[in-house]
């Protein structure tokens, strides 16, 4: 059925699940976001993107806070595969206005750019939508055949994103080593660390406990100081699959997951990416069993009681804000805490991989 | 009139959301190729956004003689105070916004009386009895040590507190 964990999310039923998780983590994000202060910032702050240079002034106050009440909305049909391809386009579309207002506020997050655009976008010509939804089950009802069964798999819904994600990599990469004094200064990591380290505990983020020797050891300063660009460089290897992806990416989330962790250096938006080299079917086959088969026969989406939850988190959202409140757990799965279970996964990923190779 | 105006029509091969495969995968492989065009023109200006390059600790700056932040004290009336900084009032990402708001809070340019609003609006957001209360900046100083040391910073205990101003909750809504 498929190549391994890491074979990707190439089938429709494999990238039905990723939708899934996509649009559970948007959710979850967006829960931090608070784009009624787009308006209510003194108009110094508005320094708009290029985009959005040729409006004056910043948006109108009720905007923002209309649009991110709306894509909370369009999320939960997502999550339900309700009109795939129209609530796609659409989260694109209000994703991307609600982020570049965000964007013109003065400083850019590098990190949110596929969750928010890149993504939605590319999935917009994908068949993410053809299983574990209900367009499948209003699908079921014309005749023909099911397109959820289809042995025919795409790959280039993957490609495509890793390609993006391998080509910023290299452009991190490659700055630090043609532009930066990643190469010229010996203690760059040092500083790197020392500097995020008392930044963050000044302005008010709970301080990691930093061993000394992290940051005296001239060894670990120098293997890093290569290793880290070395690494952003040689990403796009993930295209090529096999051991390759295997490494890479539990490496990749490990290594976001000790800056956010260690330096408070986040990257969180980033962290739903990696989700497209997953088989999510395979991964759904291990742990099916967990979940009683009653509960997943009764479990059967309505078209009407999807629509009326997304209207009823819509009005929420921005209004009483419950919904808002229990996605993030009342703030304890923050954008720093859910590195925690990441960081687990990513390491009995890397586990899982070692173990098998000892027993091959 | 057909009772079932949304009945779906298929053939063999295309599925309700996958018209046309190859369409769609050239027209995905074109957007993967205007961005990665588009960034190397623009060479990834943060405001060429989404346009952006991952242009990021290039240059790493010697850790500062002083370690200097910005922090905003609200009393009541009953004499509660509690004290915040910018990465209580929003994400710790979004935390330099907070500075800005901070320094311009207290400072004498045009844009203080907004920022003062938007201000109190945070705090209340944490803290809603807050809205009475008096707000005070100060800017809150640690000495560390001049080499390239890891400096314990002890948040309850700076070096020194220069107070900024204050303001009356109340007055600046």
């Amino acid at each position: 059925m498929s190549g391994g964990l890491f074979s990707g999310a190439t089938s429709p039923a494999s990238l039905g699940l990723f939708r899934i998780a996509y649009a559970a983590f948007y959710f979850w994000h967006l829960s931090f976001i608070q784009a009624g202060l787009v308006a209510e910032f003194p108009v110094e702050s508005w320094k708009p993107i290029w985009l959005y240079e040729s409006l004056l002034d910043r948006p109108p106050a009720w905007l923002p806070p209309l649009a991110e009440s709306i894509l909370a909305g369009l999320l939960v049909l997502l999550l339900f595969g309700f009109r795939t391809r129209v609530v796609t386009t659409l989260v694109f579309a209000i994703g991307f206005l609600l982020d570049g207002f965000l964007q013109s506020m003065g400083k850019v997050e590098h990190g949110t750019v596929f969750l928010t655009t890149y993504l939605p976008l590319l999935m917009t010509f994908s068949c993410w939508g053809d299983a574990y939804s209900l367009d499948r089950v209003r699908y079921q009802r014309a005749p023909g055949p099911d397109p959820a069964q289809s042995p025919a798999n795409e790959t280039w819904p993957m490609l495509t994103i890793l390609t993006l994600l391998a080509f910023l990599y290299a452009t991190a990469g490659l700055s630090k080593w043609l532009f930066g004094t990643w190469l010229s200064d010996t203690w760059v990591v040092q500083k790197v660390v020392v500097n995020a380290y008392e930044r963050n505990v000044a302005i008010g983020v709970a301080p990691a406990p930093i061993a000394d020797w992290m940051v005296h050891s001239a060894i670990l300063n120098q293997v890093l100081r290569f290793a880290i660009p070395l690494f952003e460089c040689l990403f796009f290897l993930v295209l090529l699959g096999g051991q390759f992806r295997r490494v890479y990416v539990p490496t990749a989330v490990g290594f976001h997951a000790v800056n956010a962790l260690l330096l408070s250096v986040t990257f969180t938006p980033i962290l739903v990416v990696y989700g497209i080299t997953v088989d999510w079917e395979t991964a759904a086959t291990r742990v099916r069993h967990i979940v009683p088969g009653s509960w997943r026969r009764s479990f059967r989406p309505v078209s009407s009681i999807v629509l009326l939850s997304a209207f009823a988190v819509a009005i929420d959202w921005n209004l009483v804000g419950i919904v808002r409140a229990a996605v993030n757990l009342g703030g304890l799965l923050d954008w720093r805490t859910i590195w925690i279970p990441a960081l687990i996964l990513a390491i009995a990923l890397a586990a899982n991989r070692s173990s098998r190779g000892e027993r091959r | 009139m057909d009772p079932r105006p949304f009945r779906l029509r298929r053939n063999s091969s295309d599925g309700p959301n996958r018209p046309h495969g190859r369409v769609s995968a050239f027209c995905a492989w074109a957007l993967v190729g205007v961005v990665i065009v588009g960034t190397l023109l623009t060479r990834g200006h943060d405001r060429a956004w989404p346009l952006v390059a991952w242009v990021m600790y290039l240059e790493v700056a010697n850790p500062p003689d002083v370690v200097r932040v910005l922090r905003v004290d609200a009393v009541l009336n009953t004499g509660e105070k509690r004290s915040f900084f910018p990465a209580h009032l929003l994400t710790p990402v979004e935390a330099p916004f907070v500075h800005d708001l901070m320094s311009r809070a207290f400072g004498d340019t045009p844009g203080a009386g907004p920022s003062r609003r938007t201000l109190v609006s945070l705090i209340t957001k944490r803290w809603p009895e807050a809205s009475n209360a008096t707000v005070t900046g100060w800017r809150v100083e640690w000495d560390r040590a001049p080499e390239q040391t890891l400096n314990r910073i002890d948040r309850r205990r700076p070096d020194r507190e220069i107070a900024l101003g204050a303001f009356e909750a109340e007055k600046a809504r």
